[in-house]
């Protein structure tokens, strides 16, 4: 940032909150995986396909005006969306865009309950169907 | 005052017994007897766990006080108060046995052999711990460390103290079998229920440590260590910046490309790997999770090996 004579602005204490916020999401949507992982290995494979969809479905290298007006506040239903546009406009003194910033914070809370939730229901099982069998498949094998 | 001396002599010596348990547990149990069960288990393609050793039943003996677990002439009282009137009485009213190697099959004794090698005879025995083995499995589940009512008020009324008992019956609220019949069940939480933020602050310092473990392995053995934090969205940044930026004129908002992406790709980075590695937790965390905290059903899954209900994934089998 340096660089372009771009210093963060006074506004970027607010990336705090978003920081957290992300952080919020990312353990919600990691426990449901991290569930789903341990029921089905299938969720290992996929994952970075999805990760990599969802980074384009996020205005992370390109901006979000670059989506139509009308579609905008779909985008924002990503968490994400609202989330990164947030941060960058914070740390460089930019207007927020409320709007966007509320559906996708909404979108996140609701999506970190929803995997807490899943994370719980599958907890149960854990030791017996998901992780019993392959914990021992890595260890000796009796000849 | 001879009386009160060999009170306080009692007491120390509970006290040193004590002690001793807490050593135990720490050492030896941890450092052989487990790593012998599992071995043997796995041996015999038998999936073995430890109840006992649920968190919630080892903090509460913990903090049992000494006279209650070292009480009397007779070894174990609250094991046996716990499941005596569970088990037949042939496996907890027997001698103690240590952890002997098995002479007596391979070599019979001398009477046996002037009668002559006999096959049958010899495996009458095996036969026996077959059957004993089979009423074991008949019984009411072993994994409900229950309490007999009467036991457990025996035990309230003969240490003059309830309050580490009654702790047992009030946590058995579960299906409101009341106080009468005071069964402690080890079970995994309720989906109902939303995450206890009480348990993880109460073990805030597992957390630590935990966290520590991953920060610490995370960047070890690299030259440039946490930098790679900072560095890995710096290299998608030129990345996009040449492909994105320049190639393809992808606009954004008036402000410098690569300063635009790097911003992007800082949190996009961190959520991207903070759902990926919790991901791969649980399953790569398999050997913390299975052995302490087990669901209700886990006695099922003592099954035969291989296991036939699940494939195995071709990276777990690779590091068999």
């Amino acid at each position: 940032m340096a660089w372009y004579g771009l210093a963060p602005a006074a506004t970027a204490f607010f990336v705090i909150p978003l920081v957290v916020v992300t952080a919020c999401t990312a353990a919600g949507v990691g426990m449901w995986l991290g569930a789903l992982n341990a029921r089905y290995r299938d969720v290992q494979y996929a994952l970075p396909f999805l990760m990599q969809l969802w980074m384009f479905a996020t205005p992370v290298v390109y901006p979000a005006s670059l989506v139509p007006e009308r579609w905008r506040p779909l985008l924002a239903l990503n968490p994400l969306a609202g989330l990164i546009e947030g941060f960058r406009a914070a740390m460089l003194g930019r207007p927020l865009d409320w709007m966007s910033l509320g559906i996708s914070a909404s979108s996140a809370a609701a999506l970190t309950l929803l995997g807490v939730w899943q994370f719980r229901r599958m907890e149960r099982a854990f030791a017996d169907t998901g992780l019993g069998d392959g914990e021992r498949i890595g260890h000796a094998r009796p000849p | 005052m001879v009386h009160r001396l060999r009170r306080t002599a009692r007491r120390r010596a509970r006290a040193a017994g004590h002690a001793l348990g807490l050593e135990e547990f720490r050492h030896y149990l941890q450092d052989q007897l487990l790593k012998d069960t599992d071995v043997m288990s796995m041996a015999h393609s038998v999936e073995v766990r430890v109840p006992f050793l649920d968190h919630r039943l080892v903090e509460y003996a913990v903090g049992l006080p000494a006279r209650i677990k070292l009480a009397g002439a007779t070894p174990k009282p609250l094991l046996l108060a716990a499941l005596g009137d569970v088990l037949p009485s042939e496996t907890w009213d027997r001698p103690k046995m240590g952890f002997t190697l098995p002479f007596a099959p391979v070599a019979p004794p001398a009477g046996a052999r002037a009668a002559g090698p006999e096959p049958r005879g010899r495996m009458s025995g095996a036969q026996g711990g077959g059957a004993r083995l089979g009423r074991l499995r008949g019984g009411p589940a072993p994994l409900v460390a229950g309490m007999g009512a009467r036991r457990a008020r025996a035990l309230r009324r003969g240490t003059g103290q309830g309050g580490g008992v009654s702790r047992t019956v009030s946590s058995a609220a579960d299906g409101g079998r009341g106080t009468a019949d005071p069964w402690m069940v080890i079970d995994a939480a309720h989906a109902t229920k939303a995450i206890d933020l009480a348990e993880l602050w109460h073990y805030r310092d597992l957390l630590y440590f935990l966290t520590r473990r991953d920060v610490a392995v995370r960047y070890k053995q690299t030259v440039l260590g946490f930098l790679w934090a900072i560095i890995q969205p710096l290299m998608s940044m030129v990345v996009f910046t040449v492909f994105l930026g320049t190639l393809a004129g992808v606009p954004s908002d008036g402000i410098p490309y690569p300063v635009f992406s790097y911003l992007g790709l800082l949190l996009w980075t961190y959520f991207a790997a903070a759902v990926t590695r919790s991901g791969a937790s649980l399953v790569g965390n398999a050997h913390l999770l299975t052995r302490v905290y087990f669901p209700a059903c886990s006695c099922r899954s003592a099954r035969p090996w291989p296991p036939s209900s699940t494939s195995p994934s071709p990276s777990s089998c690779s590091a068999a």
